[in-house]
């Protein structure tokens, strides 16, 4: 059994492995993580062979952990990195009571969080990776962690998922190579390449923000913006979390503090550059 | 059908919150969030003060709304006492 064991903010891992290789890539890529608290995990990710012999004839690995789901399809070891990072996100996705969770990218500055919901397209991940290089900290790329006690953001700053078109640019943005996963080409989810935030993200992953602006990005289209009712910012994050039901009247006050005191909108945008200035332009008006 | 009784547990079992001219509702009992619009929390109030049928409601709901009350409101209040069955917000003796 091979095995890493990590804290990314409230998350404590241990994610193990039937192979080396997934656990060396992913060593790599969060390169610089504290350990556990005390040198407890408390939450444990596996990827292992679905069947015995799936381990040495035509590897497959299958996503698992403390939490799993019977319906999950195993994928080829040559994505072992992807599969690590599934389960680890799936732990969190099905087992996480402290938060809330909002399926959003989020970026801080000046003790603001700026939350980016949406759908794998969306660009959120991009925009929060671009913002996060350029005078915001990343806080998170598929979780956004909100605490049901006073509502601020927990930073979870796990490995930015970057998908296709994505890769090429954040790859110019950045001269470290050390910080890119490897290439993992025809994953499920298309091209595919895991970034390591940088390393102020990573030194402030203890630190919470209050939220203050919500964006809805939608990538691909000509610059529009528009508002959002309460009442749909409600129902489109509550459809997003995936412990909103079993967090339950806790879960029912956050999202309706969320709802009606964060101002959100929602914008289309063809390329990152037209797609941060709309951001900016939004931040300054509420003034992040 | 007319002659069934209807009753709810709203307002006890349930957490409400006004939004954008809506009504969301928390049922404790099922851990559900509804989003109502009008008359459905009217609908629950009287029903949740007292339960009674499908015709007295009707009557109730079109005297508080200042509505006629006649064939076409009783059909639509019978429609709607079927989805609050169908959500659980609403039960039958």
């Amino acid at each position: 059994m091979h095995a890493l064991s990590l804290r990314v903010g409230a998350i404590s891992y241990r994610v193990g492995s039937a192979w080396p290789g997934p656990i060396a890539a992913l060593r790599h890529l969060y390169a610089g993580y504290p350990a556990p608290e005390a040198g407890f995990a408390e939450v444990t990710a596996r990827i292992d062979p679905p069947r015995p012999w799936r381990r040495w004839i035509r590897p497959q690995v299958a996503i698992g952990g403390d939490h799993s789901l019977p319906d999950t399809v195993p994928m080829a070891l040559r994505h072992g990195l992807l599969a690590a990072e599934m389960a680890m996100n799936m732990q969190v996705a099905l087992g996480e009571r402290r938060h809330l969770l909002l399926h959003a990218a989020a970026v801080e500055r000046g003790g603001k969080v700026l939350i980016l919901p949406g759908e794998s397209g969306s660009g959120k991940s991009t925009l929060a990776a671009l913002l996060g290089e350029s005078g915001w900290r990343l806080m998170s790329d598929e979780f956004v962690m909100i605490d049901p006690a006073d509502g601020t953001a927990q930073p979870f700053p796990r490995a930015i998922s970057l998908k296709n078109g994505a890769i090429a640019e954040m790859e110019t943005h950045i001269a470290d190579p050390a910080r890119f996963g490897p290439h993992l080409s025809q994953t499920p989810k298309g091209d595919l390449r895991h970034l390591r935030p940088n390393a102020e993200a990573i030194a402030r992953m203890d630190e919470p923000a209050t939220p203050a602006l919500i964006l809805f990005p939608s990538f691909g289209f000509e610059p529009a913006s528009d508002g959002i009712s309460r009442s749909e910012l409600f129902a489109r994050l509550t459809e997003g979390s995936t412990n909103y039901v079993a967090l339950g009247q806790a879960g029912f006050e956050t999202m309706i503090r969320l709802a009606e005191t964060i101002p959100a909108a929602r914008f289309a945008y063809p390329d990152s550059a037209t797609g941060i200035a709309i951001v900016e332009q939004f931040c300054a008006e509420v003034g992040i | 059908m007319t002659a069934q009784i209807y009753r709810t547990d709203f307002p006890n079992q349930c957490r409400t919150h006004a939004i954008d001219g809506v009504t969301l509702i928390f049922h404790r009992p099922s851990g559900m969030t509804h989003f109502l619009a009008s008359p459905i929390p009217d609908m629950l109030a009287l029903l949740g003060a007292t339960p009674m049928n499908a015709t007295d409601l009707t009557a109730a709901l079109c005297g508080q709304l200042g509505m006629p009350h006649d064939a076409e409101a009783l059909a639509v209040v019978e429609a709607r006492l079927a989805e609050l069955i169908a959500s659980g917000l609403v039960q039958t003796d």
